[in-house]
C-alpha cells in the first residue's frame, strides 16, 4: 500500500470531488454516503448505492453495501480519507455504548477501504505518516517527541524556555502532548482561547483535513481577527498560508475539548450560527445542528447520521430534556423499525418526561416502544426488566413471570451482572411502591441478601453489550 | 484594622524578610539590600490583605520587584489579586493557564464556588501577562534575578522538579479533555486532582515552587508547599536531582547547604519533611533558623508533633507565626521551648527578621507568633 504524507506532497487535484473524515462521530455514516456518490454506477451495483443513500438502511446494510459496491467497480471521483481521523482517540473508552459502537463501525469501514484499497490500488494519504495506523501507538525510543502535529508549538515553547524535556523519558508521547498543550495553555489570554475554541468548531466539509483546514481566513472573519490568527500561527495552532489556514487534528480536539467545558454557550451560538450559515451543505448543517441544540434542524438535516442523533439525545437527558430526546427517538425508530435502542429509549424518554412533567402517562405508547424493544432484542435483561417494571406501573402483577425469568437467567448461566440489570428495576418499583408482600415473596424465594443487592445500580457491562 | 505597630521598617543594606502566616495562609515579603522588593504569595487576616497592609504600613510602598505564586491553594492566593497592578515582574507555578480552565470549569458548578477567587485572580494574571508583565521562574537551580550583573543579591528558582511539572501538565490537560470524552470530570475529580480545597493536609502539592535566597553569607530558603513524595524523581527527591549536573551543568546543590534560614514546606506537615532534603541542608551544621507558618484549620492540621521532634534536630531555633493554636501546644510537646525576643505591639502575627551584611541577624516579633529554641 503506498502511504503518502500528505504534509510533503500536497493533495493529488482538489477539483475532484473529494471527502473526508474529521474524527467526528458521524465520519463512518458519511464516508458511506460518500463513497456511494462518486461510485461508477451500473446495473450491479445500483442496489448497493440505493442502500447507501436510503435514510432507512441499518449500519450493517450500509457497510455491506460499501464492500459490494467497491467489488463492483471503480470510484469515479478521488476520496480523501484520513484514516488516522477515523480513530481519533476515543476507542479506548468502552464504557459508553456510543463508543464502543463508533469503533466497530470504524473497524468495518476502515477494513472495507483496505481490502478496497488494496483492489484498486489506492493512494492512501496519511496526515501523521510517522504513526502507526491508529495513530494511539507509542513512538519507540527512550525519549518521545510531540506528535508531529505539536511539534512546531513545541519549538515555540521551548524557545521561550517554557517546555523542560528532562524528564520526558519518564512519559509516553501521548503524555508529552498533553505537557505541550498545558505548556500552551500558560501562553493563551482568554482572547486567544476563545478565538482557538471557535475555530475548532468550524467544520467546512469541503476542505482537507486531518482536522480543520485549510480554508479561507475570509470564511470566518466573524469570528476571527486577523491579529487572533497570526497569535495562534506563531504558538503553531495554526498555520496560515496565503489566505488559507490550517488547524491541525489534535489541537482541533483539544479545543472543542475546552469549548464544551469552558465555554459551551459560546459554542452553542457558534454552532447555531454555523448551521443556519448561507451555503452551508445539508450534511454540515445537520453536524452543527447537533451541536447548537437545535433539534428540529438535526432531525429535518439528519441522513446517515444516527450516531450523532444518538450523542445529542445523551446530551438531551443531561440536561433533563427528555420530550426532545423522546422526539429524537421517536425519528430514529420510525426511520428503522428493527432499531431496539430507539424503541427502548423512546419508551424510557417518554416516561421519564412524564414523570418529570407529572403529566398523564402515554401508557399505550410507552408499553408499545417498550415490548418493540424486548422483541426485536429479547435477550437484553434491561429491556425486559423495564418493560416488566412498566407493567407493574401499570398495575399488571408479573410477580410470578418475574420469579421464572430470574430462575431461567441462573440456569442459563447468565452473569451476575445481566441478572442485575434485570432484576433491578423491578426491585425498585416494588420498593418504592411499598409492595411489601411482593418484595418478602421475593426474599422467601431468593433470600434477602440477594433480593436486597438488586435495589443498588448494576455496575459492569454496559445493557447493549448482551 | 491590623496594626504593625513597633514592627520595624527595613534598613537599606540590611535584608528584611517579614513572614506572615495568621494560621490559615502564609505569605513573606523580602526587602532587599537595595531596597527591592519581593513578595511570595498572599494572605489575609481579620478579613483584611494582611500582604497589602504590611506593604502599605511597614514597607509604605506598593511597589513589588518580583511576585512569586508558589502554587495554587486558597491559602497563598488569597489576596494576591490585589498585588499584580503593582508588580513588574512574576514568578508563578507551572501550568497555571490549566488551573485557569479548570478553576474556570469547577467555579461555575455549585459545588467548586470556591474555585471563583482563584479564577478571577488567574483571569487578572493572564492579562496582565497579555498586556506585558515580565514572567518566568521555571525550573530548579534557575533562573536567577535580578539580571543585572551588580546586585549584590539573587533569587534562584528551586522547583517543581522537571517530572512533577511534566505529570501536573498531564493530568491537568487531562482533566480538561476527558470533559469531550466522558462527559463533566465531577468537581470531585478537580479537587481531588491538582487544585486542593484549601484543607491543607498531607495532599501532594506537585505544582509548589520554592526560592532560595543568596545574599553574602546568607542563604535562605523559602520552601513553600513543596512535599516529600517518596518518589527519588518528585518532589524533593526531583529537586535535588535536578541539583545535580546534567552534562556541563554545574553541581548547584550547594544552594540547599549552609542555610541561614528555612521557611519549612507545608505548615511542617509530615508529608514534606524530606530527610535527604535536611540531610542537606545541615551537610555543615543545623540550621539557624526555621520559620513555620501552621496551619490552624481542621481537626488534624499541621505541624505534628513528630515532624517538629525531627526538625529539633536539624534547626536551632523555631519562629511559628501562629503559635495560639495547636502549633504552640505541639511544639512545646516536640521539646521546644519557647525563648523571648524583641516583641512589636501590633495586632498583626508577624516574624520579621533583619540580616545584617556582617553574618548576624535580628528577629523582631508581633501578633501570635512566638521562637522557641
Amino acid at each position: 500500500m503506498d502511504i503518502t504524507d500528505l504534509h510533503e506532497h500536497g493533495l493529488p487535484d482538489a477539483s475532484k470531488p473529494a471527502v473526508f473524515a474529521f474524527g467526528d462521530p458521524d465520519d463512518a455514516y458519511r464516508i458511506c454516503g460518500a463513497l456511494a456518490s462518486i461510485a461508477r454506477q451500473n446495473t450491479d451495483n445500483a442496489a448497493a448505492i440505493a442502500t447507501c443513500h436510503s435514510r432507512n438502511s441499518s449500519w450493517k446494510q450500509r457497510i455491506e453495501a460499501v464492500e459490494e459496491m467497491l467489488d463492483e467497480g471503480a470510484l469515479e471521483g478521488v476520496l480523501f480519507i484520513d484514516p488516522d481521523a477515523l480513530f481519533p482517540g476515543i476507542v479506548d473508552d468502552a464504557s459508553r455504548w456510543s463508543d464502543a459502537s463508533m469503533r466497530i463501525e470504524r473497524d468495518a469501514l476502515f477494513t472495507v477501504l483496505v481490502r478496497g484499497g488494496k483492489r484498486h490500488r489506492w493512494k492512501f494519504i496519511r496526515t501523521l505518516p510517522d504513526n502507526d495506523i491508529t495513530a494511539l501507538e507509542p513512538v519507540p525510543g527512550d525519549r518521545p517527541e510531540p506528535s508531529p502535529e505539536l511539534r512546531p508549538a513545541a519549538r515555540w515553547l521551548r524557545e521561550r524556555g517554557i517546555l523542560r524535556s528532562r524528564s520526558w523519558g519518564d512519559f509516553t508521547q501521548e503524555d508529552i502532548d498533553h505537557v505541550v498543550l498545558a505548556g500552551l495553555a500558560d501562553s493563551l489570554d482568554t482572547a486567544l482561547e476563545t478565538t482557538a475554541m471557535r475555530l475548532a468548531l468550524v467544520r467546512p466539509v469541503e476542505t482537507i483535513n486531518g482536522a480543520v483546514g485549510p480554508y479561507p481566513t475570509s470564511g470566518v472573519s466573524r469570528i476571527v481577527c486577523r491579529e487572533h490568527l497570526e497569535d495562534l500561527a506563531a504558538r503553531g495552532i495554526v498555520s496560515v498560508r496565503e489566505n488559507r489556514f490550517r488547524m491541525p487534528r489534535r489541537f482541533r480536539r483539544h479545543f472543542l475539548a475546552l469549548a464544551t467545558a469552558m465555554r459551551s454557550f459560546v459554542a452553542a451560538q457558534e454552532h447555531e450560527w454555523l448551521a443556519v450559515r448561507p451555503g452551508t451543505s445539508v450534511p454540515e448543517r445537520h453536524f452543527h445542528a447537533i451541536r447548537s441544540g437545535d433539534v428540529l434542524l438535526a432531525i429535518g438535516t439528519s441522513h446517515w447520521y444516527s450516531n450523532d442523533l444518538r450523542l445529542m439525545t445523551f446530551a438531551l437527558t443531561a440536561e433533563k430534556r427528555f420530550k426532545e430526546a423522546s422526539d429524537i427517538y421517536d425519528f430514529i425508530r420510525i426511520s428503522d423499525e428493527k432499531d431496539a435502542y430507539a424503541h427502548e429509549y423512546f419508551g424510557w424518554s417518554l416516561w421519564k418526561h412524564q414523570m418529570w412533567q407529572n403529566d398523564d402517562m402515554e401508557r399505550e405508547k410507552i408499553l408499545d416502544a417498550y415490548t418493540k424493544a424486548h422483541q426485536l432484542d429479547p435477550g437484553n435483561p434491561l429491556y425486559h426488566g423495564r418493560l416488566l417494571r412498566f407493567r407493574i406501573e401499570c398495575g399488571e402483577n408479573v410477580l410470578r413471570e418475574f420469579v421464572q425469568h430470574v430462575r431461567k437467567m441462573t440456569q442459563e448461566s447468565r452473569s451476575e451482572s445481566a441478572i442485575k440489570w434485570f432484576t433491578h428495576p423491578v426491585v425498585r418499583i416494588f420498593k418504592s411502591r411499598s409492595k411489601t408482600e411482593d418484595l418478602k415473596s421475593l426474599e422467601d424465594t431468593f433470600g434477602k441478601t440477594l433480593v436486597r443487592s438488586w435495589l443498588s445500580r448494576p455496575f459492569g457491562k454496559s445493557d447493549v453489550e448482551f | 484594622m491590623l496594626s504593625f505597630d513597633g514592627i520595624p521598617r527595613p534598613v537599606p543594606g540590611t535584608l528584611t524578610a517579614y513572614f506572615l502566616g495568621p494560621g490559615f495562609g502564609e505569605s513573606i515579603v523580602v526587602v532587599f539590600p537595595d531596597e527591592r522588593c519581593m513578595v511570595v504569595d498572599a494572605c489575609y487576616q481579620d478579613n483584611e490583605n494582611a500582604t497589602l497592609a504590611l506593604l502599605d504600613k511597614v514597607i509604605r510602598s506598593r511597589s513589588i520587584d518580583l511576585l512569586v505564586l508558589t502554587h495554587p491553594d486558597r491559602d497563598h492566593l488569597r489576596g494576591a489579586a490585589d498585588l499584580l497592578p503593582t508588580t513588574t515582574r512574576l514568578w508563578s507555578w507551572p501550568h497555571h493557564g490549566s488551573v485557569r480552565r479548570l478553576a474556570s470549569i469547577a467555579s461555575a458548578n455549585a459545588k467548586g464556588k470556591i474555585y471563583h477567587d482563584l479564577y478571577l485572580l488567574l483571569e487578572q494574571l493572564n492579562q496582565k501577562i497579555r498586556n506585558g508583565l515580565r514572567t518566568g521562574g521555571g525550573g530548579v537551580g534557575m533562573p536567577q534575578w535580578p539580571e543585572d550583573p551588580g546586585a549584590t543579591y539573587h533569587v534562584v528558582s528551586m522547583g517543581p522538579s522537571s517530572y512533577d511539572e511534566n505529570s501536573a501538565g498531564v493530568e491537568l490537560d487531562r482533566l480538561v479533555e476527558d470533559r469531550l470524552k466522558t462527559g463533566w470530570p465531577s468537581t470531585q475529580a478537580l479537587l481531588d486532582g491538582i487544585l486542593t480545597s484549601g484543607q491543607a493536609g498531607d495532599r501532594p502539592n506537585r505544582l509548589s515552587k520554592a526560592v532560595v535566597i543568596e545574599w553574602g553569607v546568607h542563604r535562605l530558603l523559602l520552601a513553600g508547599d513543596v512535599e516529600n513524595r517518596g518518589n527519588p524523581k518528585s518532589g524533593w527527591g526531583g529537586i535535588i536531582a535536578e541539583l545535580l549536573p546534567e552534562g556541563n551543568e554545574p553541581d548547584r546543590q550547594h544552594l540547599l547547604q549552609n542555610l541561614t534560614l528555612v521557611k519549612v514546606a507545608h505548615h511542617g506537615s509530615a508529608g514534606a519533611f524530606s530527610q535527604e532534603a535536611w540531610n542537606l541542608h545541615c551537610s555543615a551544621g543545623k540550621v539557624h533558623c526555621g520559620v513555620l507558618a501552621p496551619f490552624n484549620l481542621g481537626t488534624n492540621p499541621p505541624p505534628d508533633q513528630a515532624t517538629l521532634a525531627q526538625l529539633r534536630g536539624h534547626i536551632n531555633t523555631l519562629t511559628i507565626t501562629s503559635a495560639s493554636g495547636k502549633a504552640g501546644a505541639a511544639a512545646i510537646a516536640a521539646g521546644w521551648t519557647s525563648v523571648h525576643c524583641s516583641r512589636a505591639t501590633g495586632s498583626a502575627s508577624v516574624a520579621a527578621l533583619t540580616l545584617n551584611a556582617d553574618g548576624t541577624w535580628t528577629w523582631c516579633l508581633s501578633g501570635q507568633a512566638l521562637l522557641y529554641r
